[in-house]
Order: structure tokens, then C-alpha cells, then sequence
């Protein structure tokens, strides 16, 4: 019983956990990629793909995503982050933009060639001109 | 004066901006273009007689922007801007109120794969090199291993080649074979440089191996060849930071350093408060520091950081030469 219990349990926390989705321009000939390799996206170590310049996006600060991204993909905490991006400014180099919500995000990346974001795969939408090239939940 | 002026106006454009965020530059209206700068104030107590040194150093206005495939950067500096000593009861002051360009460069970024640079850059040596300014570092000072060994500067063509999967391998090749820009701000007076680097990267490590030519200028006025070979690494994650450099050069004379190298452990101990310890160790055919060719030493340092880009360091710096111990306190900030 115990163990029909903790099943239960467990397949209830698989269940709560959110999925997200990093989303790319359908033109961009990016397929399924590593988290190291977005990650060096995201940090602008990787600056291009072939000869098209990336533009990573992220969401607000506060928002769920971009939290679980930090902590699952880029596993980072915010406060590093924070150095990394001040040693980066005298690099010359800035941080991703941000967009306020999964509906500019797709947006963006559906109008952008080189543009990558990631969103809740619950408002992903494959009528958009947008593909998903990474997968994870938190 | 005049530029002293500029700067500051130039400061207080950026610190009355509506989103600028301290340590992150201010961006130029809509343009793709950023501002920023950093300073730093510093004192050293020197053990040797009584000697104590306050210095404005490192006062400088960073400039950059990308366009398309192409960006630059622009970073023109006030180095001891003001240094008051005191020596024995004698007190001197002295500024140098000249602005240097301290890099001034253009990148070309082809492709995933090739980038190029054109101008005054920081040598691709070693990873200390690369934000080599105080508020950015652990420590007031600079281990010797950085100064001795290869130019800091260089004003020429640098060539990257990229190959990201996993990991990343870098190859980059270093050319210059002309005068230096701003020459006396380097360590090194140069006229040639070729060099070549070896960089691996796996996540949150990094290792990388340099080697190269460069044209000195010795004491007597004559340009000299001198080799040099250099080993580093860098490991970084969210509580600490371990790099090392390990270094040789020799121009096949009496003026080689045989062997400098630097063990550095930064641990974040709590939030803003990180303590530092540095283990180095020289040994050169030339006078390195106060006619000393030989020494190691211990560097205990703390650094206080309010936020990120602010640093209020101090440390204390014990050498097997006891006339080298210092102790080094400084005030940085990153805008």
C-alpha cells in the first residue's frame, strides 16, 4: 500500500512539473542542440550559426521560465549571472534581449531569422512560423 | 583639465539615465552604441622603510557598439592619474595627465568560425590578461607571472578560429609588425609580436596554451627576440574560482625569466564577501621587483562587493624577500 502511495505521489509531481520549449525562426537550419551548445548561446560564446548572427531572448526576470531556464539549462545563479554580464560589458559585449511575454516572444522569433526564446510549451503553437529545437521541464 | 571634464560630464550623463544599471554600461538613445567606465582609488603600505603610496589610477571611459558583422571597442584611460608618496618623512606627487588608448580595436566576425581583430588589443595570453582592470579582479594587485612573461598589449591583427559542439577548441593567431599604439602604456616596448593559442573549453573549465615571438626593446635601446611559452586555466562556477598561469621567457641572453607562475582561489563565503588566496613564485635572470630575481610569495585578499561592481579589496602580501611585503587596499567601480 505504501508503495501504491508513493507512486502516486511521484506520478503526481512528474505530473505539476512544467515544460518548456526553446523555440527558433523556422529558417534557421538550427535542429536539436545540446544544453552546453545553448548555453554558449545564451552566454554569446556562440555568436552564429553558420553565417547567421543569433539574437538569444529572454524573458523578465521574474518570469517562471526564465527562472527554470537559469537554474536547468544555464545552471547559473542569478547573481553569477550578474558578474558574468558586467565582466561581458567590458567586453564589449551585452546581454539577450528580453521580451515581456510568450506571445511577443513568439512573435519575435517568428519575424527573426536568427532569433532564439524560450516559452511554456503550453503556449507554444505550431501555426506560427517558429520550430522547437530544445525541450525540459523543471 | 579639459578631458577631465569631458569624462565626468560623460559620468553624469550615464548615472542620470532612467535604465542604466550600475557595472552595465548606458546605451547611446536607439542606437547600438554603449558608454561606460570604471576607476579605481588605491593605497599600498610597504614594509620596506615607510614607505605608503595613494594612487587614482585606472580612471577610464569605455566606448563600444556592433554593427552587421562588424563592432568595436574604444577604451581610453588615465593611468596614475594622481600618486601621492610618502617616503621616509618625504612626501611627492606626481600626475600623468595624459589619456591613453588602452584598446582601440575592430572586429570582423565572419562566420561560427572565424572572427578577426584589427588594432590595440589585450593579448590573447593567458586569462588574466583579458580583464586584466581592478574592479574586475580579485585582488588589488596583479600577479607578477602577468607583467613579466609576454606584452600585455598588442596592436595588430588577431585571428580566431572557433569550433563549438560539446566543448569549444579556439585557435587564435597574434601579428604585429609595426609600432605600438600608446607604447609606453604597454609592459613591454614592441615592435613585433607573433603568437599562437590553444584554448579548451568544457562548460565551466577552460585551459589554454600560448606561445610566441616578440621584438623588445632592452635597456640599451635595442630591440631584442624574446620566446615565450605560457600555460593557464580557468575553472569558474557559482561559489568559487580557481585560475593558474605557468610561464617561460628567454631571448637567449641574460634578460629570461625562467619561470613565474600563480595558483589564485576565490570562494564566495557568503553573499557580497569573498575571501582570496594566491600562491606565486619567480625566478628570472632579471631585477623583477627592488633588484629581487627570486621570490614567492602568499596573497591573503578580501573583497567586499556591496553590489557586483563595486570592490572594496584589501590584502596582504607575504614574500620569502621580506622587503616585498605589502599590505594593498583599494576602492573600484565598474559604471
Amino acid at each position: 500500500m505504501k508503495r501504491f502511495f508513493l507512486f502516486l505521489s511521484f506520478s503526481a509531481l512528474l505530473l505539476q512539473a512544467d515544460s518548456y520549449v526553446l523555440i527558433a525562426n523556422k529558417d534557421l537550419k538550427l535542429t536539436n542542440i545540446s544544453r552546453l551548445y545553448l548555453k554558449q548561446i545564451y552566454l554569446k560564446k556562440h555568436r552564429y550559426f553558420r553565417d547567421v548572427k543569433l539574437i538569444p531572448v529572454n524573458l523578465d526576470v521574474q518570469d517562471a521560465a526564465r527562472k527554470s531556464f537559469e537554474k536547468e539549462i544555464l545552471k547559473m545563479s542569478r547573481n553569477r549571472l550578474r558578474e558574468f554580464w558586467i565582466m561581458q560589458h567590458y567586453e564589449g559585449v551585452r546581454p539577450p534581449l528580453v521580451m515581456h511575454s510568450s506571445k511577443s516572444m513568439i512573435k519575435f522569433v517568428a519575424k527573426i531569422k536568427g532569433a532564439l526564446g524560450y516559452i511554456p510549451e503550453k503556449n507554444f503553437s505550431s501555426q506560427e512560423n517558429v520550430k522547437i529545437i530544445y525541450r525540459w521541464s523543471d | 583639465m579639459k578631458k577631465i571634464f569631458l569624462l565626468f560630464i560623460c559620468l553624469l550623463t550615464i548615472v542620470s539615465a532612467k535604465e542604466y544599471e550600475l557595472g552595465e554600461g548606458y546605451q547611446l538613445g536607439d542606437t547600438p552604441l554603449y558608454v561606460g567606465g570604471y576607476f579605481s582609488l588605491d593605497y599600498a603600505s610597504y614594509s620596506k622603510g615607510d614607505l605608503q603610496k595613494v594612487s587614482l589610477n585606472d580612471m577610464a571611459l569605455l566606448s563600444y557598439g556592433s554593427y552587421h558583422k562588424f563592432s568595436y571597442m574604444a577604451e581610453m584611460e588615465f593611468k596614475n592619474y594622481y600618486v601621492k608618496t610618502y617616503d621616509n618623512g618625504k612626501t611627492t606627487t606626481t600626475k600623468d595627465t595624459k589619456l591613453y588608448a588602452e584598446r582601440l580595436y575592430a572586429d570582423y566576425t565572419a562566420n561560427e568560425n572565424f572572427m578577426a581583430r584589427f588594432g590595440k588589443y589585450n593579448s590573447n595570453v593567458g586569462y588574466w590578461n583579458l580583464t586584466p582592470i581592478n574592479v574586475l579582479r580579485d585582488t588589488t594587485s596583479s600577479p607578477v607571472t602577468a607583467r613579466v612573461v609576454f606584452p600585455k598589449y598588442t596592436t595588430g591583427i588577431d585571428l580566431q578560429y572557433h569550433l563549438f559542439t560539446q566543448s569549444e577548441v579556439s585557435v587564435n593567431i597574434t601579428l604585429q609588425d609595426n609600432n605600438s599604439l600608446d607604447e609606453a602604456y604597454n609592459n613591454f616596448y614592441i615592435k613585433k609580436h607573433f603568437g599562437l593559442g590553444l584554448e579548451y573549453s568544457y562548460d565551466n573549465l577552460s585551459v589554454k596554451l600560448n606561445g610566441g615571438y616578440f621584438h623588445k626593446k632592452n635597456h640599451t635601446q635595442a630591440y631584442v627576440d624574446n620566446y615565450y611559452g605560457y600555460l593557464s586555466f580557468l575553472y569558474d562556477n557559482d561559489t568559487i574560482k580557481v585560475m593558474g598561469g605557468l610561464g617561460h621567457r628567454d631571448d637567449n641572453r641574460e634578460d629570461a625569466v625562467k619561470l613565474s607562475t600563480y595558483l589564485q582561489a576565490t570562494y564566495e563565503i557568503a553573499s557580497h564577501h569573498y575571501p582570496v588566496l594566491r600562491l606565486e613564485h619567480y625566478n628570472a635572470q632579471i631585477d623583477i621587483e627592488n633588484g629581487i630575481k627570486k621570490d614567492t610569495s602568499a596573497v591573503f585578499g578580501y573583497t567586499y562587493r556591496p553590489v557586483y561592481p563595486v570592490a572594496f579589496k584589501v590584502e596582504y602580501q607575504v614574500h620569502s624577500n621580506k622587503a616585498l611585503d605589502k599590505f594593498l587596499t583599494s576602492f573600484s567601480v565598474m559604471f
